[in-house]
Protein backbone atom coordinates (compact mmCIF):
# COMPACT_ATOMS: atom_id res chain seq x y z
CA UNK A 1 0.00 0.00 0.00
CA UNK A 2 1.02 3.27 -0.72
CA UNK A 3 1.77 6.13 1.75
CA UNK A 4 -1.08 8.22 0.90
CA UNK A 5 -3.28 5.53 0.80
CA UNK A 6 -1.90 4.33 4.50
CA UNK A 7 -2.75 8.40 5.40
CA UNK A 8 -5.96 8.52 3.94
CA UNK A 9 -6.33 5.07 5.81
CA UNK A 10 -5.56 6.31 8.91
CA UNK A 11 -7.22 9.14 8.64
CA UNK A 12 -10.14 7.34 9.21
CA UNK A 13 -9.22 5.76 12.35
CA UNK A 14 -8.57 9.15 13.88
CA UNK A 15 -10.32 9.95 17.86
CA UNK A 16 -13.94 10.19 16.78
CA UNK A 17 -14.59 12.42 19.18
CA UNK A 18 -12.18 14.90 16.91
CA UNK A 19 -14.58 14.09 13.55
CA UNK A 20 -17.62 16.75 13.13
CA UNK A 21 -20.62 15.18 12.18
CA UNK A 22 -22.25 15.47 8.52
CA UNK A 23 -25.70 14.80 9.59
CA UNK A 24 -26.07 16.02 13.12
CA UNK A 25 -27.01 14.34 16.28
CA UNK A 26 -29.74 15.27 18.25
CA UNK A 27 -31.72 15.34 21.72
CA UNK A 28 -34.94 16.40 22.80
CA UNK A 29 -35.22 20.38 23.42
CA UNK A 30 -36.12 22.16 26.38
CA UNK A 31 -38.58 23.65 24.73
CA UNK A 32 -41.63 25.14 27.42
CA UNK A 33 -38.68 26.69 29.65
CA UNK A 34 -37.10 27.95 26.58
CA UNK A 35 -39.97 29.51 25.51
CA UNK A 36 -41.12 31.25 28.63
CA UNK A 37 -37.32 32.57 28.68
CA UNK A 38 -37.53 33.98 25.41
CA UNK A 39 -40.39 35.74 26.02
CA UNK A 40 -38.97 37.37 28.74
CA UNK A 41 -35.87 38.29 26.23
CA UNK A 42 -37.30 39.66 23.76
CA UNK A 43 -35.99 42.86 22.97
CA UNK A 44 -35.99 44.49 19.69
CA UNK A 45 -34.00 47.65 19.09
CA UNK A 46 -33.86 48.79 15.92
CA UNK A 47 -29.82 48.82 13.65
CA UNK A 48 -29.24 50.80 9.88
CA UNK A 49 -29.85 48.23 7.28
CA UNK A 50 -32.34 46.80 8.83
CA UNK A 51 -35.65 47.56 6.99
CA UNK A 52 -37.98 44.78 7.56
CA UNK A 53 -39.08 42.87 10.92
CA UNK A 54 -39.12 39.34 9.86
CA UNK A 55 -35.09 38.88 10.56
CA UNK A 56 -34.51 35.88 12.83
CA UNK A 57 -31.98 38.04 14.46
CA UNK A 58 -34.62 40.81 14.99
CA UNK A 59 -36.14 39.29 18.73
CA UNK A 60 -32.58 39.72 19.92
CA UNK A 61 -30.87 42.47 21.62
CA UNK A 62 -28.76 44.64 19.59
CA UNK A 63 -26.26 47.10 18.82
CA UNK A 64 -27.98 50.07 18.04
CA UNK A 65 -26.13 52.65 15.86
CA UNK A 66 -29.30 55.32 16.21
CA UNK A 67 -26.82 57.72 18.36
CA UNK A 68 -23.07 58.09 16.54
CA UNK A 69 -20.09 59.61 18.16
CA UNK A 70 -16.58 59.70 17.35
CA UNK A 71 -14.61 56.88 18.30
CA UNK A 72 -11.99 57.39 20.60
CA UNK A 73 -10.38 53.88 21.84
CA UNK A 74 -7.01 53.16 20.12
CA UNK A 75 -7.64 50.00 17.78
CA UNK A 76 -5.75 47.07 17.19
CA UNK A 77 -6.25 46.33 13.22
CA UNK A 78 -3.83 43.00 13.99
CA UNK A 79 -5.76 40.20 11.38
CA UNK A 80 -5.65 36.43 13.19
CA UNK A 81 -4.56 33.68 11.19
CA UNK A 82 -7.39 32.42 9.40
CA UNK A 83 -8.94 35.88 9.11
CA UNK A 84 -6.78 37.28 6.46
CA UNK A 85 -8.71 36.70 3.86
CA UNK A 86 -7.96 34.37 0.91
CA UNK A 87 -4.42 34.24 -0.16
CA UNK A 88 -5.36 34.29 -3.60
CA UNK A 89 -8.18 34.04 -6.29
CA UNK A 90 -7.69 33.01 -9.59
CA UNK A 91 -9.64 34.66 -12.85
CA UNK A 92 -8.53 35.42 -16.37
CA UNK A 93 -9.84 38.94 -16.01
CA UNK A 94 -9.96 40.85 -12.54
CA UNK A 95 -13.22 41.89 -13.50
CA UNK A 96 -14.79 38.05 -13.04
CA UNK A 97 -14.01 38.64 -9.18
CA UNK A 98 -15.45 42.40 -9.03
CA UNK A 99 -18.63 42.92 -6.76
CA UNK A 100 -20.07 45.77 -6.91
CA UNK A 101 -19.61 48.63 -4.43
CA UNK A 102 -22.98 50.93 -3.88
CA UNK A 103 -21.37 53.37 -2.15
CA UNK A 104 -19.34 56.23 -3.67
CA UNK A 105 -15.56 55.37 -1.20
CA UNK A 106 -14.71 59.48 -1.58
CA UNK A 107 -17.89 60.10 0.42
CA UNK A 108 -17.07 57.96 2.93
CA UNK A 109 -14.94 59.72 5.81
CA UNK A 110 -15.56 57.70 8.68
CA UNK A 111 -17.24 54.36 9.40
CA UNK A 112 -18.38 52.60 12.21
CA UNK A 113 -15.83 50.67 14.30
CA UNK A 114 -17.39 47.21 16.97
CA UNK A 115 -15.69 45.40 19.74
CA UNK A 116 -16.77 41.45 19.62
CA UNK A 117 -18.48 40.89 23.64
CA UNK A 118 -16.78 37.79 23.37
CA UNK A 119 -13.88 36.53 21.23
CA UNK A 120 -11.43 34.29 21.97
CA UNK A 121 -7.63 35.54 20.98
CA UNK A 122 -5.43 32.30 21.94
CA UNK A 123 -5.03 28.58 21.24
CA UNK A 124 -6.53 26.42 18.96
CA UNK A 125 -9.76 28.67 18.97
CA UNK A 126 -8.27 32.00 18.51
CA UNK A 127 -10.27 33.83 16.45
CA UNK A 128 -13.67 32.34 17.77
CA UNK A 129 -16.81 34.98 18.62
CA UNK A 130 -18.62 32.55 21.25
CA UNK A 131 -21.13 35.44 22.93
CA UNK A 132 -24.55 33.87 22.63
CA UNK A 133 -26.21 32.24 25.52
CA UNK A 134 -27.91 29.05 24.65
CA UNK A 135 -30.77 30.17 25.26
CA UNK A 136 -30.73 33.34 22.31
CA UNK A 137 -29.26 30.23 19.87
CA UNK A 138 -32.48 28.30 20.53
CA UNK A 139 -34.66 31.24 19.50
CA UNK A 140 -32.43 32.32 16.26
CA UNK A 141 -33.03 28.62 15.49
CA UNK A 142 -36.59 28.26 16.15
CA UNK A 143 -37.13 31.90 14.62
CA UNK A 144 -35.56 30.89 11.47
CA UNK A 145 -37.88 27.77 11.52
CA UNK A 146 -40.72 29.63 11.93
CA UNK A 147 -39.33 32.31 8.65
CA UNK A 148 -38.86 29.16 6.65
CA UNK A 149 -42.62 27.68 7.61
CA UNK A 150 -41.32 24.64 9.61
CA UNK A 151 -40.79 23.77 13.19
CA UNK A 152 -37.68 22.68 15.28
CA UNK A 153 -38.05 19.04 16.62
CA UNK A 154 -34.86 18.47 18.42
CA UNK A 155 -31.72 20.43 19.29
CA UNK A 156 -28.40 19.58 20.48
CA UNK A 157 -25.90 22.58 22.14
CA UNK A 158 -22.32 21.68 21.57
CA UNK A 159 -19.84 23.73 23.83
CA UNK A 160 -16.23 24.55 23.65
CA UNK A 161 -14.81 21.86 26.01
CA UNK A 162 -16.37 19.63 24.09
CA UNK A 163 -13.37 19.79 21.02
CA UNK A 164 -10.77 21.81 22.77
CA UNK A 165 -8.46 20.90 25.39
CA UNK A 166 -6.75 22.94 27.96
CA UNK A 167 -5.63 26.78 27.81
CA UNK A 168 -8.77 28.03 28.26
CA UNK A 169 -11.12 29.64 31.48
CA UNK A 170 -14.00 27.62 32.48
CA UNK A 171 -16.37 30.78 31.93
CA UNK A 172 -14.44 29.78 27.79
CA UNK A 173 -15.40 26.65 28.30
CA UNK A 174 -18.63 26.85 29.19
CA UNK A 175 -19.44 28.55 26.17
CA UNK A 176 -21.99 27.67 23.81
CA UNK A 177 -20.31 27.07 20.32
CA UNK A 178 -23.04 25.57 18.55
CA UNK A 179 -26.85 24.58 18.70
CA UNK A 180 -27.87 22.44 15.84
CA UNK A 181 -31.77 22.14 15.44
CA UNK A 182 -33.21 19.41 13.22
CA UNK A 183 -36.59 20.58 11.52
CA UNK A 184 -39.43 17.95 11.02
CA UNK A 185 -38.73 18.16 7.17
CA UNK A 186 -35.21 17.23 7.98
CA UNK A 187 -33.78 20.39 7.16
CA UNK A 188 -30.76 21.12 9.67
CA UNK A 189 -30.16 24.86 11.10
CA UNK A 190 -27.01 25.33 12.84
CA UNK A 191 -26.35 28.42 15.44
CA UNK A 192 -22.88 29.11 15.90
CA UNK A 193 -21.82 31.20 19.13
CA UNK A 194 -21.21 34.43 16.91
CA UNK A 195 -24.39 34.52 15.81
CA UNK A 196 -24.24 32.83 12.00
CA UNK A 197 -26.28 30.77 10.99
CA UNK A 198 -25.94 27.98 8.32
CA UNK A 199 -29.29 26.01 7.37
CA UNK A 200 -29.01 22.73 5.41
CA UNK A 201 -30.86 21.65 3.45
CA UNK A 202 -31.35 17.90 1.84
CA UNK A 203 -30.56 19.33 -1.41
CA UNK A 204 -33.70 21.56 -2.28
CA UNK A 205 -34.42 21.45 -6.27
CA UNK A 206 -34.92 24.51 -7.70
CA UNK A 207 -38.08 25.27 -11.05
CA UNK A 208 -36.29 24.00 -14.11
CA UNK A 209 -35.80 27.22 -15.32
CA UNK A 210 -33.06 28.51 -13.03
CA UNK A 211 -29.32 27.39 -13.50
CA UNK A 212 -27.57 27.35 -9.94
CA UNK A 213 -24.09 25.61 -10.25
CA UNK A 214 -20.47 26.60 -9.43
CA UNK A 215 -19.37 26.31 -13.06
CA UNK A 216 -21.60 26.61 -15.78
CA UNK A 217 -23.44 28.88 -14.53
CA UNK A 218 -23.26 32.40 -15.99
CA UNK A 219 -23.51 35.52 -14.32
CA UNK A 220 -26.86 36.67 -16.27
CA UNK A 221 -28.37 33.12 -14.99
CA UNK A 222 -26.61 33.31 -11.55
CA UNK A 223 -29.01 36.70 -11.32
CA UNK A 224 -31.99 35.20 -12.38
CA UNK A 225 -31.25 32.59 -9.68
CA UNK A 226 -30.56 35.18 -6.75
CA UNK A 227 -33.42 37.46 -7.91
CA UNK A 228 -35.85 33.86 -6.61
CA UNK A 229 -34.02 33.01 -3.83
CA UNK A 230 -34.23 36.58 -2.47
CA UNK A 231 -37.58 36.20 -3.18
CA UNK A 232 -38.53 32.78 -2.12
CA UNK A 233 -36.54 33.30 1.27
CA UNK A 234 -37.72 37.15 1.58
CA UNK A 235 -39.25 36.39 5.08
CA UNK A 236 -36.01 34.60 6.49
CA UNK A 237 -33.63 37.74 5.02
CA UNK A 238 -35.81 40.50 6.42
CA UNK A 239 -34.39 42.87 3.86
CA UNK A 240 -36.20 45.54 2.80
CA UNK A 241 -35.14 46.42 -0.43
CA UNK A 242 -32.80 43.31 -1.31
CA UNK A 243 -30.00 43.35 -3.46
CA UNK A 244 -27.92 40.72 -5.05
CA UNK A 245 -24.70 39.75 -6.49
CA UNK A 246 -22.54 37.35 -7.84
CA UNK A 247 -19.11 36.46 -8.33
CA UNK A 248 -16.52 33.98 -9.78
CA UNK A 249 -13.04 32.44 -8.78
CA UNK A 250 -11.28 29.73 -10.89
CA UNK A 251 -9.38 26.39 -9.64
CA UNK A 252 -5.83 25.83 -10.63
CA UNK A 253 -7.53 24.26 -14.05
CA UNK A 254 -9.41 27.20 -14.98
CA UNK A 255 -12.58 25.94 -13.86
CA UNK A 256 -15.14 28.64 -12.75
CA UNK A 257 -16.48 28.29 -9.23
CA UNK A 258 -19.24 30.72 -8.71
CA UNK A 259 -20.42 32.26 -5.55
CA UNK A 260 -23.57 34.06 -4.73
CA UNK A 261 -24.79 36.79 -2.11
CA UNK A 262 -27.73 39.07 -1.12
CA UNK A 263 -28.10 42.27 0.76
CA UNK A 264 -30.14 44.68 1.82
CA UNK A 265 -29.67 47.92 -0.05
CA UNK A 266 -28.93 51.64 0.90
CA UNK A 267 -28.86 54.89 -0.92
CA UNK A 268 -26.61 55.81 2.16
CA UNK A 269 -22.88 55.06 1.35
CA UNK A 270 -22.38 53.69 5.08
CA UNK A 271 -25.60 51.88 5.12
CA UNK A 272 -24.87 50.59 1.98
CA UNK A 273 -21.26 49.13 3.09
CA UNK A 274 -22.56 47.64 6.33
CA UNK A 275 -25.53 45.74 4.54
CA UNK A 276 -23.16 44.28 2.23
CA UNK A 277 -20.09 43.42 4.35
CA UNK A 278 -21.73 43.02 7.87
CA UNK A 279 -25.33 41.22 7.16
CA UNK A 280 -25.40 39.70 3.65
CA UNK A 281 -26.47 36.50 3.35
CA UNK A 282 -24.89 33.68 0.85
CA UNK A 283 -26.72 30.76 -1.18
CA UNK A 284 -24.32 27.92 -1.65
CA UNK A 285 -25.45 24.94 -4.70
CA UNK A 286 -24.37 21.35 -4.06
CA UNK A 287 -22.76 19.50 -6.94
CA UNK A 288 -26.30 18.84 -8.55
CA UNK A 289 -27.44 22.42 -8.73
CA UNK A 290 -30.32 22.12 -6.00
CA UNK A 291 -29.80 24.47 -3.13
CA UNK A 292 -27.35 22.99 -0.45
CA UNK A 293 -27.39 25.58 2.52
CA UNK A 294 -27.78 29.09 3.51
CA UNK A 295 -25.45 31.08 5.71
CA UNK A 296 -27.34 34.32 7.33
CA UNK A 297 -24.97 36.38 9.37
CA UNK A 298 -25.71 39.43 12.12
CA UNK A 299 -22.71 40.62 14.63
CA UNK A 300 -24.76 43.29 16.01
CA UNK A 301 -25.99 40.86 17.86
CA UNK A 302 -22.64 39.42 19.33
CA UNK A 303 -20.78 43.45 19.16
CA UNK A 304 -20.68 46.81 20.60
CA UNK A 305 -20.30 50.03 19.10
CA UNK A 306 -17.25 51.78 19.61
CA UNK A 307 -17.97 54.80 17.76
CA UNK A 308 -16.92 56.22 13.83
CA UNK A 309 -13.91 56.64 13.51
CA UNK A 310 -11.69 58.73 10.41
CA UNK A 311 -11.01 56.76 7.50
CA UNK A 312 -7.87 57.18 5.08
CA UNK A 313 -9.11 57.89 1.54
CA UNK A 314 -8.22 55.32 -1.20
CA UNK A 315 -5.16 57.07 -2.25
CA UNK A 316 -3.50 56.69 0.93
CA UNK A 317 -3.94 53.36 1.58
CA UNK A 318 -2.44 52.65 -1.86
CA UNK A 319 0.43 54.45 -0.83
CA UNK A 320 0.38 52.55 2.52
CA UNK A 321 0.35 49.22 0.47
CA UNK A 322 3.67 50.00 -1.26
CA UNK A 323 5.43 51.14 1.07
CA UNK A 324 5.03 47.55 2.59
CA UNK A 325 2.61 48.48 5.70
CA UNK A 326 0.10 45.99 5.02
CA UNK A 327 -1.53 42.93 5.97
CA UNK A 328 -1.48 39.70 4.11
CA UNK A 329 -1.24 35.93 4.23
CA UNK A 330 0.69 36.07 0.04
CA UNK A 331 4.36 34.97 0.60
CA UNK A 332 6.81 37.59 -0.66
CA UNK A 333 7.92 35.08 -3.14
CA UNK A 334 4.89 35.06 -5.03
CA UNK A 335 4.56 39.08 -5.77
CA UNK A 336 6.49 40.40 -9.29
CA UNK A 337 10.13 41.34 -7.94
CA UNK A 338 9.37 40.79 -4.41
CA UNK A 339 7.22 43.75 -3.86
CA UNK A 340 4.14 45.41 -4.55
CA UNK A 341 3.93 48.03 -7.37
CA UNK A 342 1.42 49.99 -8.35
CA UNK A 343 1.03 48.56 -11.94
CA UNK A 344 0.36 45.10 -10.19
CA UNK A 345 -2.88 46.78 -8.12
CA UNK A 346 -5.62 45.24 -9.77
CA UNK A 347 -8.65 46.60 -7.98
CA UNK A 348 -8.82 47.44 -4.59
CA UNK A 349 -12.34 48.13 -2.08
CA UNK A 350 -13.24 48.68 1.20
CA UNK A 351 -14.19 45.83 3.60
CA UNK A 352 -14.76 44.91 7.11
CA UNK A 353 -12.29 42.50 8.96
CA UNK A 354 -11.99 40.67 12.59
CA UNK A 355 -8.77 42.29 13.83
CA UNK A 356 -8.24 40.51 17.04
CA UNK A 357 -11.84 41.13 18.14
CA UNK A 358 -12.37 44.51 16.92
CA UNK A 359 -14.73 44.40 13.32
CA UNK A 360 -12.75 47.68 11.75
CA UNK A 361 -12.81 48.59 7.41
CA UNK A 362 -9.89 47.24 5.63
CA UNK A 363 -9.06 48.67 2.48
CA UNK A 364 -8.74 45.56 0.14
CA UNK A 365 -6.34 45.38 -2.39
CA UNK A 366 -6.46 42.57 -5.50
CA UNK A 367 -2.63 42.57 -6.54
CA UNK A 368 -1.81 40.39 -9.71
CA UNK A 369 0.65 38.12 -8.49
CA UNK A 370 3.83 36.51 -10.60
CA UNK A 371 2.01 33.00 -12.23
CA UNK A 372 5.39 31.67 -13.28
CA UNK A 373 5.73 29.51 -9.87
CA UNK A 374 2.11 27.52 -10.67
CA UNK A 375 0.73 25.34 -13.45
CA UNK A 376 -2.08 26.92 -14.60
CA UNK A 377 -4.13 27.67 -17.83
CA UNK A 378 -2.53 30.71 -20.23
CA UNK A 379 -3.84 34.19 -19.20
CA UNK A 380 -5.12 32.95 -16.12
CA UNK A 381 -3.81 35.23 -13.25
CA UNK A 382 -3.62 34.85 -9.90
CA UNK A 383 -4.25 37.84 -7.24
CA UNK A 384 -3.25 37.99 -4.20
CA UNK A 385 -4.98 39.79 -1.15
CA UNK A 386 -3.57 42.29 0.89
CA UNK A 387 -5.25 44.76 3.91
CA UNK A 388 -4.63 48.36 4.92
CA UNK A 389 -6.95 49.45 8.11
CA UNK A 390 -8.33 51.95 6.72
CA UNK A 391 -9.30 53.91 10.34
CA UNK A 392 -6.55 56.54 10.36
CA UNK A 393 -3.03 55.43 11.73
CA UNK A 394 -3.06 57.94 14.75
CA UNK A 395 -6.01 56.04 15.96
CA UNK A 396 -4.54 52.61 16.11
CA UNK A 397 -2.15 50.92 18.44
CA UNK B 1 -34.54 7.25 18.43
CA UNK B 2 -31.54 8.50 20.57
CA UNK B 3 -28.44 6.88 19.75
CA UNK B 4 -28.40 4.84 23.50
CA UNK B 5 -31.69 3.43 22.45
CA UNK B 6 -30.48 2.41 19.20
CA UNK B 7 -27.21 0.75 20.47
CA UNK B 8 -29.54 -0.91 23.22
CA UNK B 9 -31.36 -2.60 20.10
CA UNK B 10 -28.21 -3.87 19.09
CA UNK B 11 -27.21 -5.33 22.33
CA UNK B 12 -30.59 -7.32 22.29
CA UNK B 13 -30.26 -8.46 19.28
CA UNK B 14 -33.15 -6.49 17.54
CA UNK B 15 -33.32 -6.26 14.40
CA UNK B 16 -34.86 -3.20 14.45
CA UNK B 17 -31.68 -1.83 15.17
CA UNK B 18 -30.90 -1.55 11.33
CA UNK B 19 -34.04 0.24 10.68
CA UNK B 20 -33.22 2.78 13.19
CA UNK B 21 -29.93 2.97 11.97
CA UNK B 22 -30.65 3.33 8.30
CA UNK B 23 -33.26 5.95 9.20
CA UNK B 24 -31.18 8.14 11.15
CA UNK B 25 -27.90 7.86 10.38
CA UNK B 26 -28.67 6.04 6.71
CA UNK B 27 -28.21 9.48 4.64
CA UNK B 28 -24.83 10.08 6.29
CA UNK B 29 -23.53 6.69 5.51
CA UNK B 30 -25.07 7.00 1.74
CA UNK B 31 -23.20 10.44 1.20
CA UNK B 32 -19.87 9.00 2.13
CA UNK B 33 -20.19 6.33 0.50
CA UNK B 34 -21.29 8.16 -2.61
CA UNK B 35 -18.17 10.62 -2.10
CA UNK B 36 -16.11 7.51 -2.50
CA UNK B 37 -17.72 5.05 -4.97
CA UNK B 38 -19.62 7.85 -7.38
CA UNK B 39 -22.25 5.15 -7.70
CA UNK B 40 -25.58 4.58 -6.43
CA UNK B 41 -25.57 1.04 -6.79
CA UNK B 42 -22.11 0.45 -5.14
CA UNK B 43 -23.09 2.97 -2.54
CA UNK B 44 -26.93 0.80 -1.13
CA UNK B 45 -24.50 -2.16 -1.47
CA UNK B 46 -21.67 -0.02 1.21
CA UNK B 47 -24.59 1.54 3.32
CA UNK B 48 -26.35 -2.59 3.60
CA UNK B 49 -22.66 -4.02 4.66
CA UNK B 50 -22.72 -1.15 6.80
CA UNK B 51 -25.79 -2.55 9.22
CA UNK B 52 -23.88 -5.72 8.74
CA UNK B 53 -20.46 -4.86 10.44
CA UNK B 54 -22.34 -2.68 12.81
CA UNK B 55 -24.16 -5.99 14.06
CA UNK B 56 -20.92 -7.60 14.05
CA UNK B 57 -19.40 -5.60 16.03
CA UNK B 58 -22.11 -4.46 18.88
CA UNK B 59 -21.89 -6.24 21.22
CA UNK B 60 -18.93 -5.63 22.27
CA UNK B 61 -18.64 -2.41 21.41
CA UNK B 62 -20.74 0.54 22.55
CA UNK B 63 -19.54 3.59 20.88
CA UNK B 64 -19.67 6.52 22.14
CA UNK B 65 -20.46 8.61 18.53
CA UNK B 66 -22.93 6.03 16.79
CA UNK B 67 -22.95 8.31 13.94
CA UNK B 68 -19.63 8.70 13.16
CA UNK B 69 -18.72 5.06 14.29
CA UNK B 70 -21.20 4.05 11.19
CA UNK B 71 -19.81 6.28 9.09
CA UNK B 72 -16.47 4.71 9.80
CA UNK B 73 -17.37 1.46 8.82
CA UNK B 74 -19.04 2.66 5.84
CA UNK B 75 -15.79 4.81 4.90
CA UNK B 76 -13.78 2.03 5.73
CA UNK B 77 -15.78 -0.46 3.38
CA UNK B 78 -16.32 2.13 0.15
CA UNK B 79 -12.77 2.46 0.41
CA UNK B 80 -12.05 -1.46 -0.16
CA UNK B 81 -14.92 -1.38 -2.34
CA UNK B 82 -13.09 1.35 -4.09
CA UNK B 83 -9.63 -0.40 -4.58
CA UNK B 84 -11.01 -3.49 -5.59
CA UNK B 85 -12.78 -1.28 -8.29
CA UNK B 86 -9.39 0.54 -8.80
CA UNK B 87 -8.13 -2.77 -10.09
CA UNK B 88 -10.86 -3.86 -12.21
CA UNK B 89 -10.51 -0.47 -14.01
CA UNK B 90 -13.67 0.73 -12.50
CA UNK B 91 -14.83 3.20 -10.43
CA UNK B 92 -14.40 6.80 -9.50
CA UNK B 93 -15.62 9.39 -6.99
CA UNK B 94 -13.36 11.46 -4.41
CA UNK B 95 -10.75 9.08 -3.48
CA UNK B 96 -8.13 9.46 -6.40
CA UNK B 97 -8.16 13.03 -5.91
CA UNK B 98 -7.73 12.95 -2.43
CA UNK B 99 -5.22 10.85 -2.65
CA UNK B 100 -3.14 12.71 -4.89
CA UNK B 101 -3.56 15.99 -2.63
CA UNK B 102 -2.62 13.71 0.40
CA UNK B 103 0.63 12.47 -1.68
CA UNK B 104 1.74 16.04 -0.46
CA UNK B 105 2.32 14.91 3.02
CA UNK B 106 4.03 11.85 2.49
CA UNK B 107 6.92 10.67 0.38
CA UNK B 108 6.90 7.09 -1.19
CA UNK B 109 10.77 6.54 -0.44
CA UNK B 110 10.53 5.20 2.61
CA UNK B 111 6.99 3.20 3.84
CA UNK B 112 5.13 3.83 6.37
CA UNK B 113 5.77 1.66 9.44
CA UNK B 114 4.05 2.81 12.38
CA UNK B 115 0.52 3.74 12.22
CA UNK B 116 0.21 4.33 15.82
CA UNK B 117 2.48 7.21 15.58
CA UNK B 118 1.37 8.21 11.95
CA UNK B 119 -2.55 8.45 14.44
CA UNK B 120 -1.22 9.90 17.21
CA UNK B 121 0.33 13.23 14.97
CA UNK B 122 -2.52 13.39 12.86
CA UNK B 123 -4.37 13.62 16.24
CA UNK B 124 -2.39 16.27 17.57
CA UNK B 125 -2.29 18.03 14.22
CA UNK B 126 -5.70 18.32 14.27
CA UNK B 127 -6.56 19.31 17.75
CA UNK B 128 -4.08 22.26 16.92
CA UNK B 129 -6.24 23.86 14.04
CA UNK B 130 -8.95 26.09 14.30
CA UNK B 131 -11.98 24.73 14.86
CA UNK B 132 -13.04 25.76 11.36
CA UNK B 133 -9.70 24.46 9.54
CA UNK B 134 -10.44 21.41 11.36
CA UNK B 135 -14.20 20.63 9.65
CA UNK B 136 -12.79 21.82 6.30
CA UNK B 137 -9.92 19.22 6.79
CA UNK B 138 -12.28 16.21 7.77
CA UNK B 139 -15.22 17.20 5.68
CA UNK B 140 -12.20 16.84 2.96
CA UNK B 141 -10.47 13.95 3.76
CA UNK B 142 -12.48 12.03 6.37
CA UNK B 143 -15.79 12.17 4.79
CA UNK B 144 -14.30 12.71 0.93
CA UNK B 145 -16.52 15.55 0.60
CA UNK B 146 -15.66 17.79 -2.73
CA UNK B 147 -13.77 20.85 -2.37
CA UNK B 148 -17.00 22.84 -2.76
CA UNK B 149 -19.24 20.67 -0.66
CA UNK B 150 -16.73 20.95 2.49
CA UNK B 151 -16.31 24.83 1.53
CA UNK B 152 -20.09 25.24 1.64
CA UNK B 153 -20.37 23.62 5.13
CA UNK B 154 -17.67 25.46 6.62
CA UNK B 155 -19.22 29.13 4.86
CA UNK B 156 -16.34 29.60 2.71
CA UNK B 157 -15.86 29.91 -0.87
CA UNK B 158 -14.74 27.06 -2.85
CA UNK B 159 -11.36 29.08 -3.80
CA UNK B 160 -10.77 29.79 -0.51
CA UNK B 161 -11.41 26.25 0.82
CA UNK B 162 -8.19 25.12 -1.85
CA UNK B 163 -6.12 27.91 -0.69
CA UNK B 164 -6.60 26.67 3.46
CA UNK B 165 -6.15 23.20 1.98
CA UNK B 166 -3.52 23.41 0.68
CA UNK B 167 -1.87 25.26 3.71
CA UNK B 168 -3.16 22.65 5.88
CA UNK B 169 -1.19 19.87 3.77
CA UNK B 170 2.06 22.00 4.03
CA UNK B 171 1.95 22.00 7.80
CA UNK B 172 0.89 18.25 8.24
CA UNK B 173 3.54 17.73 5.79
CA UNK B 174 5.85 19.52 8.56
CA UNK B 175 4.12 17.86 11.76
CA UNK B 176 4.70 14.51 9.85
CA UNK B 177 8.58 15.65 9.32
CA UNK B 178 9.11 16.26 12.94
CA UNK B 179 7.78 13.03 13.89
CA UNK B 180 10.55 11.52 11.31
CA UNK B 181 7.83 10.27 9.10
CA UNK B 182 10.14 10.71 5.92
CA UNK B 183 8.14 12.75 2.95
Amino acid sequence: MKNNEILLETIGEIDPALVPPLRRRTHPAVWAAAAAALIALAVTLPHMGKTASASPYDRLPQTSLATRYAGETPLDPTLLPGTAGFEGMMAYDIAELQTPTPWDTAAITALPVFRERACITEGSAMGMVLCLSETDMIQLADDTAAALGIAVTKTETTYLRDFVQGGYTDEQLASVYSVEATCEDGTQIAVYGDGKICITFDGLALPDKYHFTYDTTTPAEADAVLAYLTDRYASLLGYGHAAWYSFADRTFDGVESRHYYAYDQSSDPVEALLAKELTCTQFAPDDAGRLLCIWLQDPYCTADYLGDYPIVTAAEAEARLLEGAYQSSVPEGYLKGGTVSAEDIAWQTLVYREANGTLMPFYQFYVTLDTSAFVMPERLQNFGIFYVPAVQEDLLT
Amino acid sequence: MEDREIIALYWARDEAAIRESDRRYGRTCRRVAQSILASREDTEECVSSTWLRAWETMPPQRPPRLGVFLAAITRHLAIDRWRHDTAQQRGGGQVPLCLDELAECVGEETPIEDRMVLRQTLETFLRGLTEQERRLFLFRYWYLLTVREAAGRCGMTAGAAKMRLLRLRQRLREALEQEGIEV
